[in-house]
């Protein structure tokens, strides 16, 4: 009795460190978060009263959040695809062996060693507008702080730039799996470069491509701090993105009850892409 | 046996270090320190630290005080720590004197450890009134002086000299209409009709608009509450009294003539690189553009252009201002002696040569020393006559959401400019969007 008693309680035990970080740090403030989006709250963090869904209706018809909305879609809309075939082509080009090849490879892995802020901040040198190296190095007259264009796709440079490390990472290990017998193979039955990707490797790294997909979702959705550095939500809001608006809301103008609004409807709107995209792993992705 | 007498011996060495740490927390009774909080760097910076020592060695040591100067990043930083502990209710560590930006009134106005500068001037008869009337209202909230202007600035045009000679434009211009003319003359366009030299570069925001809205027929204000300095600002007033319509009916004009160029950063730069003839900055830049142009061209300053000849209103203070808070120590005396120190004529006229923020006491005006300063810097003296000119009850706006605010006059503009939308929808839609700011603010009172 006493061994049964034990060998039910113990996984229990086991698991109870873990739990009571997640919901110490991740289920209990999530949960605040939404009891503070149905409330007004003072400058000191007070609850006022309970006014049901009055903050979302606020928020739907403010200009700034539908700015916010519309950018942080748009954003997901470059990046993910941007970052994807510049991560799978990178990793497709140094997929061979060699010591030449491992060097690429460190080349490729190497921004991931450099903190965000700085890297954030060297590209803002880089790209500006009267003394930056990048337009005196391309003959470019592009305002890239100021046209609403441009700064959409330096924040997308940027977000490739920090996600490049990893995400290319993953697709090479992922490459890397393919057993070496199926390419001789292919090889051999004579498959093009092409044509290999698209029947051998493509299948077999579909668990890893949906992983960096979802992933990259994730951040696209979720970016704001290469937006506070870079542009500050500028020009004209065309880059203000949904978080960077939820950290002015919330920090800058001691708004605790509209921050928790917007954060309340970002993790709805997350969630729910990545929901659709989790039904379509059943029929699409392979696992080995 | 041997080794654990070592280790015994070196634990004990180990907690002699502790105790060293701690004697060193506590000074002598009788001397007093006081901490400031700043965010000045550079010249700035210098010139902060030259005053802090020459408090230490004067003042500051016939009555056993000792300043301890901190700076902690820029303006927004320094005001990020202090509403974080604030916030925590730890007061103990706040400082006894923090420099915080006009962005940060709402933040800390009415925060309970804040202790009132009129009360403290009071306290010791220090008479208010030495401090120039503008400077004093600009930290004025419900008839208190609640801080001490320290590096204020107005707001200026810049203008390329060697172009307007180049033009034959003689005079910069003095109102928008003026502007509009002058920077039509100064567009330049190369031979496939590309814009190589615009004549005048900006996106107005709050900060031009304080002075643009406020400057109208004689003085306006922008919301009620006087700008929010004599309580919580419910609406806009801009749009009812027409000042918003009258403004952008002019910024349209300069709009189409196709010589303003929508520029939201690096203004300095571009103006700098001669790409840009006019740009409107503040007075603390100046030193930053003097150094930026360089002899690629002569530099002009001249008063910020009016609205129309209505407009008399002139500029308002902006910049910075020195806080006094309560951390329990009990050193509020000493901090006043330290912010009279800064407050004096002798001590404003250093700054001002160092810095070129103005000087705040009256009494800096009629020095010797600083007649003779203008008359060899005359840019500093059209900055000084501008301000000396302007109605002192023309104030900078107190309101939340501050960020959203700077934005939605910055969208609002160039969706008219670039949709062709008219001055009035535009100004409905502002004062909509910016009321529902004011109204989440109330909200957040209850």
């Amino acid at each position: 009795m006493k061994q049964h008693y034990h060998s039910r309680i113990k996984p229990y035990l086991l698991i109870s460190p873990a739990l009571l970080l997640a919901v110490l740090f991740s289920y209990r403030p999530f949960i605040l978060t939404l009891i503070n989006s149905l409330h007004t709250i003072s400058l000191s963090g007070k609850h006022l009263s309970f006014i049901g869904l009055e903050n979302y209706r606020r928020l739907f018809t403010n200009p700034s959040f539908q700015a916010s909305l519309s950018n942080t879609l748009r954003f997901t809309l470059f990046f993910v695809p941007t970052n994807i075939i510049i991560c799978l082509s990178a990793a497709l080009l140094t997929n061979r062996s060699g010591k030449l090849a491992t060097l690429n490879q460190i080349f490729f892995f190497l921004p991931m060693a450099v903190g965000l802020s700085s890297s954030m901040m060297i590209l803002k040198m880089m790209f500006n507008p009267s003394i930056g190296i990048i337009n005196r190095l391309f003959g470019l007259n592009v305002q890239w702080f100021n046209n609403r264009h441009a700064a959409m796709a330096l924040l997308v440079i940027a977000g490739v730039g920090l996600d490049i490390g990893l995400d290319f990472l993953l697709f090479s290990a992922a490459l890397r799996n393919v057993p070496t017998d199926l390419l001789e193979v292919a090889q051999i039955e004579g498959a093009n470069g092409r044509q290999t990707f698209r029947y051998l490797q493509g299948p077999l790294i579909s668990s890893t491509l949906l992983f960096v997909v979802v992933t990259n979702i994730k951040d696209a959705m979720l970016i704001s701090s290469p937006v506070m550095i870079l542009t500050e939500g500028g020009p004209f809001r065309s880059t203000q993105t949904l978080v960077y608006q939820m950290y002015l809301d919330g920090f800058r103008s001691g708004n605790y009850a509209m921050g928790s609004t917007i954060a309340t409807v970002v993790f709805l709107l997350t969630f729910s892409v990545l929901l659709l995209l989790m039904r379509l792993e059943r029929r699409r992705v392979y696992y080995q | 046996m041997k080794r654990t007498v070592l280790i015994l011996t070196l634990t004990l060495l180990a907690l002699t270090s502790l105790f060293a740490l701690g004697q060193g927390e506590s000074h002598p009774s009788d001397v007093v320190t006081i901490t400031w909080w700043h965010p000045n760097s550079g010249i700035a910076g210098k010139a902060t630290e030259t005053l802090i020592e020459r408090f230490n060695t004067t003042i500051g040591k016939d009555q056993g005080i000792v300043v301890h100067g901190v700076y902690q990043g820029k303006a927004n930083d320094v005001l990020t720590k202090t509403k974080a502990i604030m916030q925590s209710n730890t007061t103990t560590d706040l400082p006894d004197l923090v420099q915080l930006d006009g962005a940060a009134v709402l933040d800390v106005r009415d925060d309970r450890s804040l202790i009132s500068m009129e009360r403290l001037a009071d306290e010791d008869g220090w008479d208010l009134s030495q401090i120039l009337e503008a400077a004093r209202l600009s930290v004025t909230y419900r008839e208190q002086m609640i801080a001490m202007p320290f590096n204020s600035s107005t707001i200026l045009l810049y203008y390329n000299k060697s172009a307007f000679d180049e033009a034959g434009i003689t005079k910069p211009p003095r109102t928008l209409d003026e502007l509009t003319e002058t920077a039509l003359h100064l567009k330049q366009t190369d031979a496939k009709g590309k814009v190589t030299r615009y004549g005048f570069a900006n996106v107005p925001t709050t900060y031009e608009l304080m002075c643009w809205l406020g400057q109208q027929n004689g003085l306006s204000y922008i919301t009620d509450e006087e700008n929010g300095h004599t309580g919580i600002p419910t609406r806009v007033l801009f749009d009812d009294n027409g000042t918003m319509v009258n403004f952008l009916t002019k910024w349209q004009a300069l709009y189409d003539t196709g010589s303003l160029e929508n520029l939201t950063s690096d203004l300095n730069g571009a103006f700098a690189s001669g790409r840009v003839a006019m740009i409107v900055a503040s007075t603390s830049n100046l030193t930053t553009i003097e150094q930026m142009v360089g002899s690629r061209f002569e530099l002009g300053v001249a008063p910020f252009p009016m609205v129309d000849e209505r407009a008399t209103g002139g500029v308002n203070v902006g910049g910075g201002a020195l806080w006094a808070l309560d951390n329990k120590s009990g050193h509020q005396k000493e901090t006043w002696q330290f912010i009279k120190f800064l407050t004096a004529p002798e001590q404003q006229l250093f700054w001002h040569i160092e810095t070129g923020y103005f000087p705040i006491n009256r009494d800096t005006y009629t020095m010797e020393a600083f007649t003779q300063h203008l008359k060899e810097n005359p840019r500093a003296g059209v900055a000084i006559e501008q301000l000396l000119a302007s109605n002192p009850r023309l104030q900078g706006i107190w309101v939340p959401s501050a960020y959203q605010i700077y934005y939605a006059f910055q969208s609002g503009i160039l969706k008219m400019l670039e949709e062709n939308r008219s001055a009035e929808e535009t100004s409905r839609a502002l004062a909509k969007e910016i009321d529902g700011y004011l109204s989440e603010f109330l909200r957040m009172q209850m």
